[in-house]
């Protein structure tokens, strides 16, 4: 996954996206929700990150698969055969209910986990060239990388800050919520403000740089479409389309 | 004998990331002192002043705050007792007036608000911030900044003060201004930890000196002794101050290099030059 | 020598200020040379510096009257990306100037942004990697550099663009003692080899004296003083005044004249003093001896 041209991790993130979107009765079947999922999870551990982002997707999917239990039954059709009962809680599923919760959840789950791969996957720079290759102005482009850039700085800022003010005394762990919510005003003035400053610094060294003089702007590394990206697009697509295929026959016959 | 101030007993601590910056280190301070701690930046120094001010726990070893371990303490008795001036004023700096702001350690600690006002108004004599009390603080001039953020951690009154790399990024009059604060506050019987780069004023102002490398203690004693080890400055990265090069360049003349101070060089060799 | 860097009677107001933050400043800097500037905080030297690259008051809006010219080029109308070519600025803190996620990106970026050709962002991405002692740290984050790799940095980027002057805006400040000594002598180094011009602003003076050229002392947006150093030091520098701290050899001399001793001159190095200091026991000496 690391060698392929983010280009084409791009379009895959979309693609998975717009999959996800489409709406249809297929959504009954949670197997075409399931093959996307699987295949994002794949994509994900193939391409060995740090365990950080499998315990992350991990925690996600327990997330979003419970609160799906709880919101879709609502809007699901009426009828069908009862198959789950949860003992305690005395909830009850259908298989309807139960097959398009798991359905939307997959749905959700996976545009995210594509695009935790697409960015675990892509260095920074390659990433950048490749949405200016399509043709996203390249100001609008660099702000994701900076994110990433600056994520770590201002986590620091802010862990400095919370030392600074817990050894005025500032206890975070006591007192009810709106003394608690007085006190992050504590954390949060000096952390806008270091931000507001920062952000100054960062714009002048920006403009020192010669960002965002000309409209054009050069590549020392240019990527490369190889035919292996191409054949990861076609594969890639065609385990979706026939996974539509699959579940929407029963439905047209 | 009363309890020293801070013991620091075979202490060691590995950051979550798997650093371990504090690798078993023992020492003590007593009331009084004026501690310079020296070293690169990673050797441990800002480490080991957030494990004597409790804002970190050692892994290994123990802290004791007057004699009761520092995991005991809640942090308002922290706070009290070990002040901790950050680098950048900025990173403290929140009220929208000079007053709440030194206020704000006072208040935390539960204090009544007539002592409050009263130790607001000493704190500001002592750094000498002739601003008004609803003066919003953000306004104010870098070194009036620092100024603020020293007298808001010196109003609850600590015992002992650390400050982390105070003089860095300021010019040198300020730096001496700082200096002068911390000698009054020493006067008034409170001790001092210093974590700086700068062996002038360490050489100047401390009577003590610590040097950290890689998480270790490698150097402990007054700056007379610390201060001309060659070899030890070395290899903590650091480089004698022109004084004592230029004491033991004329070490013929009857200079010994144990000189640090400007004023003893000029007074030995006053001394030399006389008796000719 | 040409004049690389010349300003006539500049006034520079922030807006929103009332005060100037520079007034009637007037200054030439000559090609090749090492000029050191320093003053008190608040003298006015980061805004000098600032309106010399014209990020004042380009970026940072400002009032300003006189002119800045840079190898006859004017710092108002010329384009940054003509200036940058001749006049490259570093800034003090090490952070917020990295803004890429990789060294090597770092250095590509001021290159990519004015449009090089590729193979010549390459060729001297190599070449200043080299120099400033980064080479083999291509694949590293800034994040993951030490304050002095840091700073080796940003000038690396600035080095890219093979400029003919370089300004360092107190570049040692957040530094440790072993990054200050990394990129005092990555500066003295581009000085010698190099002989690109250098502007540095520092409060730490003593590892400059022996080294610069011209020292310009400020203070309340003015210049007060300019010289070699050995003048400078030459009176009494008024520490309390001009915010920086002369080197201990001259502050050793000052206290001597003050308690009567006869020197030749200020020294201003380690190398001098000895030899002032050693003459005038000698003579002592000697002229006990001749009692």
């Amino acid at each position: 996954m690391h060698k392929l041209d983010p280009r084409a991790k791009i379009i895959w993130a979309v693609v998975v996206l717009a999959f996800s979107i489409y709406n249809g009765n297929y959504l009954l079947s949670p197997i075409y929700g399931a093959v996307i999922y699987a295949s994002v999870i794949i994509a994900l551990i193939i391409s060995r990150p740090p365990a950080f982002w499998l315990k992350l997707v991990g925690i996600l999917t327990v997330v979003v698969l419970f609160f799906s239990l709880i919101f879709w039954p609502a809007s699901a059709p009426r009828g069908g055969v009862p198959i789950l009962t949860i003992p305690i809680l005395g909830w009850s599923y259908t298989d309807l209910v139960l097959n398009l919760a798991l359905s939307k959840a997959f749905l959700v789950l996976s545009p995210i986990i594509a695009v935790i791969t697409m960015l675990t996957t892509s260095k920074p720079g390659d990433l950048f060239q490749a949405l200016v290759r399509c043709k996203v102005p390249y100001k609008i482009a660099y702000i994701p990388i900076l994110a990433l850039r600056f994520l770590p700085t201002i986590i620091n800022e802010v862990k400095l800050i919370i030392d600074a003010q817990e050894s005025r005394a500032l206890n975070l762990r006591k007192g009810n919520l709106p003394s608690r919510l007085r006190k992050y005003v504590t954390i949060f003035t000096p952390l806008m403000i270091r931000m507001m400053k920062s952000a100054i610094e960062l714009g002048v060294a920006l403009d020192s740089k010669g960002f965002g003089l000309s409209c054009q702007r050069t590549f020392s590394k240019n990527l490369r479409w190889e035919f292996r990206d191409t054949l990861f697009l076609i594969f890639g697509g065609l385990i979706y389309v026939l996974g539509l295929i699959f579940c929407i026959m029963p439905f047209v016959r | 004998m009363a309890n020293p101030l801070v013991e620091v007993i075979n202490v060691s601590y590995t950051y979550p990331g798997g650093i371990k910056a504090i690798n078993g280190i023992t020492m003590t301070v007593e009331q009084g002192e004026f501690i310079a701690l020296l070293g690169q930046n990673g050797s441990g120094k800002t480490t080991l002043a957030k494990l004597m001010s409790g804002l970190l726990k050692p892994d290994e070893g123990m802290v004791l705050i007057k004699g009761k371990d520092i995991k005991d303490l809640t942090v308002s008795e922290r706070a009290s007792i070990v002040g901790y001036v950050f680098q950048n004023p900025e990173h403290q700096i929140f009220a929208s007036t000079l007053y709440d702001e030194i206020a704000f350690g006072p208040r935390n600690l539960g204090l009544p608000e007539e002592e409050v006002k009263r130790r607001v108004d000493e704190a500001l004599k002592i750094v000498d911030l002739d601003k008004p009390l609803n003066a919003f603080p953000h306004l104010l001039s870098v070194g009036e900044k620092h100024r603020v953020a020293i007298a808001s951690v010196i109003a609850m009154k600590p015992e002992f003060l650390i400050l982390d790399e105070p003089t860095t990024g300021i010019d040198f009059k300020r730096s001496l201004q700082l200096m002068r604060i911390l000698l009054k506050y020493r006067e008034n019987g409170g001790s001092i930890m210093m974590i700086t780069h700068d062996l002038y004023l360490a050489a100047e102002f401390a009577n003590r000196v610590i040097i950290l490398k890689d998480g270790i203690k490698i150097a402990d004693g007054p700056p007379e002794k610390v201060l001309v080890n060659e070899e030890l400055l070395t290899e903590a990265g650091l480089a004698p101050l022109q004084v004592t090069l230029l004491a033991d360049k004329l070490r013929d003349y009857g200079f010994s290099k144990n000189i640090i101070k400007t004023m003893d060089f000029v007074e030995k060799f006053i001394d030399v030059h006389r008796r000719k | 020598m040409a004049a690389a860097i010349e300003i006539k009677n500049l006034w520079v107001r922030y807006r929103g200020e009332e005060d100037y933050a520079l007034r009637d400043v007037s200054l030439e800097i000559k090609e090749g040379e090492f000029v050191l500037l320093t003053g008190p905080s608040g003298c006015g030297k980061t805004t000098l510096c600032y309106t010399i690259v014209g990020i004042v008051p380009r970026v940072i809006k400002a009032e300003v009257k006189g002119s800045v010219s840079v190898f006859g080029l004017d710092s108002f109308k010329t384009s940054p990306a003509e200036l940058s070519q001749y006049i490259g600025i570093v800034f003090q803190n090490p952070e917020m100037q990295l803004v890429t996620s990789s060294v090597y990106d770092e250095v590509a970026f001021s290159l990519e942004n004015l449009g090089f050709p590729p193979e010549e962002i390459r060729r001297r991405i190599r070449e200043v990697l080299d120099i400033v002692g980064l080479k083999g740290l291509e694949d590293r984050s800034p994040a993951s550099l030490s304050g002095g790799q840091k700073q080796a940095l940003a000038i690396a980027s600035v080095l890219a663009l093979r400029p003919k002057i370089i300004i360092l805006d107190e570049p040692t400040s957040q530094l440790d003692p072993q990054g200050t000594r990394r990129i005092t002598d990555l500066i003295l180094k581009l000085k010698k080899d190099f002989k690109v011009s250098i502007l540095a602003v520092e409060h730490k003076v003593e590892w400059a004296v022996n080294h610069v050229d011209r020292m310009i002392v400020m203070d309340n947006g003015m210049i007060k003083m300019q010289g070699r150093p050995a003048e400078i030091f030459s009176k009494k520098i008024d520490v309390e005044r001009y915010g920086f701290r002369p080197p201990q050899v001259s502050e050793i001399a000052y206290k001597l004249l003050e308690r009567g001793v006869i020197l030749p001159s200020i020294p201003i190095s380690l190398k001098d003093a000895y030899e002032i200091f050693r003459r005038v026991l000698e003579d002592g000496k000697s002229a006990c001896r001749s009692n």
